[in-house]
């Protein structure tokens, strides 16, 4: 292929690990942005605008009071909803909202073509790179202990796929989660069987970012384990077709060298 | 004779591969095989993201789980068990519906093997070395291997 060898290659190591294009579903995509603004930036390898929006979502959120609106609303309770609401920040935390999921989506077909492209291209892809305070390389890996990495601490499983930097950033966050919504002292009520005492001590604000984080994480853990496993292949092969294209072995007739 | 062992993509593979060059079986005597097969193939340029399998069930599943889970969270502050229980349980229930309800939507899913072989490794070599090689391959991890005494030498 007479092309400019580094025009669009799939995928590049560097030290917070492995970044890259895959195909994606852009519904799945724009999905995760509405769990939670950000999210579906991450799945596109967009690390750090999908840093700045989820630092958006957690600041407006909290200052125009989204999390209590949501759960007073499930409850019932309209007026006290309504009442809650910060007049002053709302308007643009769901304009922002909107647009984060609004882009996700464009992004993640415009990054499938890319990635159609890419593939025809076959641009040689790394496996080792050594850096000053990091080794990063290609290695299989299992969706499943990435997901359930993820699972019991968020973050964990981005560092199982070598995600260094969001890991750390996903386990303050967690850490900051837990402590602001007194989630765990809540879990030790109801494992002692004190179920009535559990629920007090919830603070709903921020206790309401928990699942999209912890689902987000999941996620994002399985794919891109799954993402690893397909470039690992990926690069193997390369590196086999290359290494093994001149054998000589004729299975049938007669054999090309001195045996 | 002929040696043949399957194998995935895997780091033990290409250790196969040095032990047999150590043996003493010189890389123009061997012939490997990318296996492509439809769930994972890389040389056609097919736009289809699916997987087959369950994958896409589980992707489903994961993105109910939590868009449930945050309903569940919610209302739990006025049921008894309260938000953790509620949250937790409103997830499970969502993973179970996206999961089966994807998995039946996607219907013929054909059964497939656990452990599809995905580079195949052919060598020619004397039948003196034909212990060695299969023992290298065994011990990495090799799905299958297979000689035959047939070939020219």
């Amino acid at each position: 292929m007479n092309m400019n060898p580094s025009r669009r290659p799939l995928a590049k190591l560097s030290q917070f690990g492995i970044t890259s294009i895959h195909r994606r579903q852009p519904l799945m995509v724009a999905w995760w942005s509405a769990a939670f603004p950000g999210f579906g930036h991450f799945l596109l390898n967009h690390y750090l605008r999908a840093t700045f929006l989820t630092l958006s979502e957690v600041i407006f959120n909290t200052l125009s009071h989204i999390n209590e609106a949501i759960v007073l609303s499930f409850c019932g309770r309209f007026a006290q909803a309504k009442a809650i609401l910060e007049p002053r920040w709302i308007l643009g935390y769901i304009i922002i909202y909107l647009i984060a999921m609004w882009d996700s989506y464009r992004l993640a077909i415009y990054q499938n073509k890319l990635c159609y492209l890419a593939e025809f291209e076959k641009e040689p892809l790394p496996n080792l790179h050594f850096y000053t305070s990091e080794i990063q390389y290609l290695q299989p890996k299992n969706p499943l202990v990435a997901s359930m990495f993820s699972l019991f601490f968020p973050g964990f499983g981005q560092l199982y796929n070598h995600r260094i930097g969001l890991a750390f950033y996903a386990i303050s966050w967690w850490w900051l989660y837990i402590s602001l919504s007194h989630v765990h002292e809540s879990l030790i009520y109801i494992l002692t069987g004190r179920i009535m005492d559990s629920i007090p001590v919830l603070r709903p604000h921020w206790l309401m970012f928990m699942p999209s984080v912890i689902g987000g994480s999941i996620y994002h853990a399985y794919i891109n384990a799954k993402e690893h496993n397909q470039l690992y292949s990926r690069e193997q092969r390369q590196y086999l077709i290359q290494r093994y294209s001149s054998s000589s072995v004729r299975i049938f007739g007669k054999s090309g060298g001195d045996a | 004779m002929i040696i043949i062992g399957t194998f995935r993509h895997s780091i033990e593979l290409e250790q196969a591969l040095v032990m047999l060059e150590k043996i003493g079986v010189s890389p123009n005597r061997l012939l490997v095989v990318c296996m492509d097969s439809d769930s994972n193939d890389f040389s056609s340029n097919k736009k289809n993201i699916d997987e087959g399998s369950y994958s896409k069930s589980i992707e489903v599943g994961m993105a109910c789980a939590t868009a449930l889970s945050v309903v569940g969270t919610s209302v739990g502050f006025i049921l008894t068990w309260g938000p953790i229980i509620w949250g937790l349980l409103a997830s499970i229930i969502g993973f179970c519906l996206g999961f089966g309800i994807t998995a039946i939507i996607q219907r013929p899913i054909t059964r497939r093997l656990k452990k599809k072989p995905e580079v195949t490794v052919i060598v020619q070599c004397h039948a003196d070395q034909s212990d060695q090689i299969r023992e290298a391959m065994r011990t990495n991890h090799a799905l299958s291997i297979g000689f035959a005494h047939a070939s020219a030498e």
